[in-house]
């Protein structure tokens, strides 16, 4: 039924100003078993250009029929996370699409203020491998059904 | 105030009244009272008087017009017209000048100053009147005048009353000598005046009846001796008719014989009407004694009375003075001759005038002695009544400047008996004043001292509330600055354990990474073929040296972990919005015991709630975070020996609810009561677990509700944690 043509690999994007986060996170992700490409902004900015910027050399930009995943750290400079999401969760053509929050904090405020604009899960870091492992697999069953190729029938 | 009695208000009823007034005064005039012929006593002046004195002269004028019109008929001159109009104008006039408004004096100046010369002038001059004639209408004149004031000024003490209804405006009040001398005035003048109109009239027919008589006693003793010498004549010329002539002289003397000394005229006359012989007169004249005069029948039968016509402008009484009476009656004795008598009016209108200058000069007299005497009299018996009025007139002033000295005196009685009234009300009154006047001042003096007193009190309590102000605006300010830097500290505090806590992941992260790293090596140096000696120098590094170094790493962070939630925790107490109302401590309890009892169970305490827990005011969470952070505590401080005895129970005061919650622990050292609250501070920290923030929340949490919490306790015995929590309204009413 999925035409191989237009079938893609999911694209991960991270969100996330600490160098040494992201690369918890990108090993996390490894020991889970993605191998999906991974696309890493350093702030909000950058993450939203990824949507709605113009074409600006190497940078990145989002492409028609691809399918992403975003894991988006709350506190992050320029742009934080939370008007990231709110902006992504109200266009019409992103909204669909996964967005983990990652946050340090655990304030139930901030929770529901995520979960109200659309969030599809919130994590607090210190993101241990199991905890994440875990969610990643709610979340990424579903994932890997419709959208990872690789580790679909291959 | 003398106009104001004359001012004309020309409303349709004074004008009605002007009216009537005018129309008296002719009436007045042409109802004289008829004293003799010539004179008349004249009521006109009282109206034209009433009207001076009401509306003044020029309408006075055109009364006294309208009134003396009647006398140019009446007395047949029309000079009587000028003195009468002068009148209104003289008193008039002096009314208006005048202060006083006394008619009867003004009109009793007029008479001999202006009115009387005038009749004198006329009568004597333009009309060639016997002296006594022009005498006697003076005195009349003067005298009619000034009873007609009298009547006036007694008539106008009685207009004030009805003054008001006509809308005329005059005082109301008569002076009192005005009154007395007025009363005086008629008593004496009145009587006399009809006296002399009694008698006045009486007197002329006296004369003519005398007159009269002497008519017919002249005629019967000349007619008499006439027949008599008539018969002796004819006997004489022997029956024939004797000559005229010889009958003429002799009858003459017969006639001249009856006449006597008498002021009169015989005459004989034939039948054909001409005179045969008289006292005066021609014989053979025609007998025409009323020439151009007008004959009236007079009193008795057969007598006339001849008014010889008047030649110019004559008075009525000047007439009369030359008035002739006639009788004319046949002789008889067998002739047919008349025998006629002329009496002259004159020397008995002189007696008549006589006596009536008499009555007249008694009546002045009496005038003016009266008019003196009552001034003098009503001035006697008014002045002190005026002194008196002069005297307490503004007397609340008076008595305040001076003592009054002037009393007057009087000899009536009651006036004295007033003016001792007065005295004594004026000292009573001065009196009273001088104690309000000194009551007033040290009343005054009072109030300036109290006034001072309140200002003074005023300004010292203007003053603390000005500083009460400040300090107030201070401590808000503090206030404001206090909750500024608490938020603020909250703010630090929240964003700092946050801020902190991203590198301690990282740590985390790679220590654990680090650690993998190592298994991974070492699975790796285990599949290398090593030697001891190389083997033995790698093994501790990786079996021992590096995991000990990892472990401490680890560790710490995990405990830097911990204290860093612990703080955000305490922070977020500040945070959160406060839910007060009316909690079932009961309920809230249980709920807390059943969270932890796996805890109670396992090491078989026992925790008692006591039935009748009080309800209190608070936020349900945070009221139940203080009791489970105090439960906690009680089974973490358990005393080994013996098991845990968990009590709990409250007590209800007028400030709050005291809630106790004692155990049996280990209790705490007195040195360590105050540093139990201190973050983190934690009593055996190697023996019991937890971050040592337990007591600092709840005090924390306390103070936010309005409440207190404080402990007793002995070391070994146990302890009792004492919350006071503010009191449930619903329950007070319990």
């Amino acid at each position: 039924m999925i035409n191989d043509s237009i079938k893609k690999e999911v694209i991960i994007l991270i969100a996330e100003d600490d160098d040494g986060h992201a690369e918890l996170i990108q090993d996390n992700l490894h020991e889970a078993g993605l191998r999906n490409p991974i696309i890493r902004f350093c702030n909000g900015r950058e993450a939203l250009d990824f949507f709605y910027g113009e074409r600006d050399g190497d940078i990145p930009r989002c492409e028609k029929g691809q399918a992403y995943m975003m894991l988006l750290d709350i506190r992050m400079p320029k742009v934080d996370g939370v008007e990231v999401l709110r902006q992504i969760k109200s266009d019409p053509e992103l909204k669909s699409m996964p967005v983990i929050m990652l946050t340090t904090t655990d304030d139930p405020r901030e929770i529901r203020t995520c979960y109200s604009l659309g969030c599809s899960c919130y994590v607090t870091k210190p993101v241990d491998y199991q905890k994440f492992a875990e969610m990643l697999s709610r979340l990424g069953l579903f994932l890997l059904v419709v959208q990872v190729p690789d580790l679909d029938g291959v | 105030m003398g106009e104001q009695g004359r001012r004309l208000t020309y409303s349709g009823k004074s004008f009605l009244l002007l009216i009537v007034l005018v129309a008296l005064g002719f009436a007045g005039n042409f109802f004289s009272l008829r004293l003799f012929t010539g004179f008349n006593f004249l009521f006109g002046s009282i109206a034209v008087l009433l009207v001076v004195r009401l509306f003044g002269i020029r309408w006075g004028l055109v009364a006294g017009l309208a009134a003396s019109l009647w006398t140019i008929p009446l007395y047949g001159h029309p000079y009587a017209v000028i003195w009468l109009c002068g009148e209104p104008l003289f008193v008039g006039w002096l009314l208006h000048k005048g202060k006083k408004r006394n008619i009867l004096l003004y009109d009793a100046c007029y008479w001999p100053l202006a009115g009387v010369p005038l009749v004198w002038l006329f009568f004597r001059y333009a009309m060639h009147v016997t002296v006594l004639g022009t005498v006697t209408a003076m005195l009349t004149y003067w005298v009619v005048g000034i009873t007609n004031a009298l009547v006036a000024s007694l008539l106008l003490t009685y207009i004030p009353r009805i003054a008001p209804l006509y809308g005329l405006d005059m005082s109301r009040t008569i002076p009192i000598h005005h009154l007395i001398f007025n009363i005086l005035m008629a008593v004496v003048l009145i009587p006399s005046i009809v006296v002399m109109v009694i008698y006045g009239k009486g007197a002329e027919s006296r004369y003519l009846k005398e007159m009269y008589t002497g008519i017919d006693d002249s005629l019967k003793v000349s007619g008499y001796e006439t027949r008599l010498k008539l018969q002796e004549l004819a006997t004489k010329a022997g029956g024939s008719v004797p000559e005229e002539r010889e009958v003429a002289a002799v009858v003459r003397g017969i006639l001249l014989d009856a006449r006597g000394s008498r002021q009169c005229r015989i005459t004989l006359i034939d039948g054909a009407g001409r005179v045969i012989a008289g006292t005066d007169g021609a014989p053979g004249t025609g007998f025409d004694p009323c020439r151009g005069g007008s004959l009236q029948q007079a009193g008795e039968s057969g007598i006339y009375r001849c008014m010889p016509a008047a030649e110019g402008v004559v008075p009525l009484l000047q007439r009369m003075h030359d008035a002739v009476f006639i009788h004319r009656a046949p002789l008889g004795g067998g002739t047919s001759w008349t025998m006629a008598v002329e009496f002259p009016f004159a020397p008995y209108q002189r007696a008549l005038l006589h006596d009536h200058i008499k009555s007249l000069l008694i009546v002045l007299a009496l005038n003016m002695f009266v008019l003196v005497t009552s001034i003098s009299l009503s001035h006697r018996l008014a002045a002190p009544l005026y002194r008196l009025s002069q005297v307490t007139t503004d007397l609340p002033k008076r008595l305040l400047r001076e003592n009054i000295s002037a009393w007057p005196e009087s000899m009536v009685s009651e006036i004295d008996q007033l003016i001792g009234n007065f005295k004594v009300m004026a000292i009573a009154l001065s009196q009273r004043f001088q104690e309000i006047t000194y009551t007033n001042e040290t009343l005054e003096h009072h109030v300036a001292e109290r006034t001072g007193e309140l200002i003074r009190a005023n300004e010292e309590l203007q003053k603390e509330i000005a500083e009460r102000k400040t300090t107030e605006r201070q401590r808000d300010h503090l206030m404001v600055e206090l909750q500024k830097k608490n938020k603020e500290l909250e703010g630090i505090v929240y964003v700092a354990s946050h801020d902190l806590r991203s590198p301690l992941v990282n740590v985390q992260g790679f220590s654990r990474k680090l650690a993998k790293s190592c298994a991974d090596l070492d699975e790796f140096m285990a599949g290398l073929a090593l030697d001891e000696a190389q083997q033995t120098l790698v093994e501790p590094i990786l079996r021992e040296s590096i995991p000990k170094s990892l472990g401490f790493i680890t560790r710490s962070i995990e405990k830097m972990d911990s204290l860093l939630g612990g703080l955000l925790r305490l922070s977020r107490l500040g945070r959160t919005a406060l839910c007060f109302e009316s909690l079932d401590m009961r309920l809230l309890m249980s709920n807390i015991i059943a969270s932890v009892t796996y805890q109670i169970e396992s090491t078989g305490a026992r925790v008692e709630v006591a039935p009748s827990l009080a309800p209190c005011l608070g936020d349900s969470v945070q009221v139940t975070q203080i009791f489970s952070n105090l439960l906690d505590n009680a089974l973490k401080y358990r005393a080994a020996d013996r098991p845990l005895v968990v009590h709990i129970a409250s007590e209800i005061f007028d400030e709050g609810v005291r809630y106790c919650v004692e155990d049996n622990g280990i209790g705490i050292p007195s040195d360590q009561q105050d540093k139990i609250w201190e973050i983190f501070h934690r009593l055996n920290p190697g023996e019991t677990q937890g971050e040592g923030l337990g007591l600092t929340m709840a005090r924390r949490i306390v103070d936010r509700l309005d409440g207190s919490i404080w402990v007793e306790s002995e070391p070994g015995v146990g302890s009792r944690f004492y919350v006071v929590l503010p009191r449930s309204p619903k329950a007070m009413g319990i």
